[in-house]
């Protein structure tokens, strides 16, 4: 039990350090913390569970990839694996569009989730197809905004963007949300 | 304005808060393919041997005697022993004339000095 305590301590760094110098439970931990927030990064861009779980693996593999490189201090494990996910998912995206696959069918709640009462999964579902009819760049920034909950200047670090940039593409990315879901209140149970 | 800013975030809060409650779950198959990676990428790669390049007659023999280094040195020495060898022999041969030449000079210096016979 104290090991593991002692373990969950590690910096994110210090386990970049561990897996490079070969200790197999440095990448368990690294890989416990972040696969799932870049799997629901994915996914919430992608609205794909299989391309979602595709684009984590690979942004984990780049992670292994560069430990023997990670410098440290530099920047968060955590704001490079956001960063390099998106990259992969804008790549995804522009893939899709140039193979007239862009149009993807509205979410059914399909994948596996946490489970959580009717009403909330609905709200959920409905969430992820309006973020889906955002532009790409204003569905990551409300996405990593008000969702991941990131300050400002991380996610512009993320989108290598000015906070400026961030501050107003969330703006106009929940205006945008505000007017595709309120068409949909009656049916998620908001409507007074 | 900014009541309508707020309604406006009050109302979508309700649904972020919905979407942070239901993450996708991380699924056995991805952990395990996640973890599959880092092992691959944590075990030190296998550098493969160079093939053997198959040497020649001439390169078996130099081998014999210790490979090119050891041969050339050998060559040079030689050269060298042939040289030193040459080049003493004719500074023999001018030290005995001179030495020759010498020895006249002096029974001659001698000669001038007294008579041989006298003593």
């Amino acid at each position: 039990m104290m090991a593991f305590d002692a373990t969950n301590e590690v910096s994110d760094d210090a386990l970049m350090v561990l897996y490079a110098n070969g200790d197999p439970q440095a990448a368990s931990q690294l890989a416990s913390r972040h696969v799932s927030r870049v799997l629901a990064l994915a996914y919430r861009m992608l609205n794909d569970r299989a391309e979602a779980d595709d684009v984590a693996q690979d942004a984990m593999l780049r992670l292994w990839k560069i430990a023997p490189k990670w410098r440290q201090g530099e920047a968060k494990v955590s704001t490079w694996l956001y960063r390099v996910a998106s990259n992969l998912c804008t790549d995804r995206l522009r893939k899709r569009r140039s193979t007239g696959l862009d149009d993807v069918p509205e979410i059914e709640d399909d994948a596996p989730s946490v489970e959580t009462d009717i009403m909330t999964r609905d709200r959920a579902v409905a969430l992820r197809n309006a973020l889906q009819q955002l532009p790409e760049r204003q569905r990551l920034a409300v996405t990593l905004r008000h969702i991941e909950e990131l300050a400002n200047p991380e996610i512009a670090e993320i989108m290598d963007i000015s906070v400026e940039a961030v501050e107003s593409l969330t703006a106009r990315g929940k205006r945008g949300l505000a007017e595709l879901l309120s068409d949909q209140k009656s049916k998620i149970g908001l409507e007074t | 304005m900014k009541s309508i800013q707020n309604e406006q975030d009050a109302f979508l809060n309700d649904f972020f808060d919905a979407e942070k409650a239901s993450p996708p779950m991380v699924t056995d198959q991805l952990m395990v393919a996640v973890l599959d990676d880092a092992a691959t990428m944590q075990t030190p790669q296998v550098v493969s041997a160079a093939p053997l390049k198959k040497s020649s007659f001439w390169e078996q023999i130099s081998n014999v005697f210790g490979g090119w280094q050891v041969a050339a040195t050998f060559a040079t020495c030689v050269c060298l022993g042939i040289g030193l060898g040459y080049s003493s022999s004719i500074s023999e041969l001018v030290s005995t004339d001179y030495a020759v030449a010498g020895e006249e000079e002096f029974q001659l210096g001698l000669s001038g000095l007294f008579d041989v016979a006298e003593l």
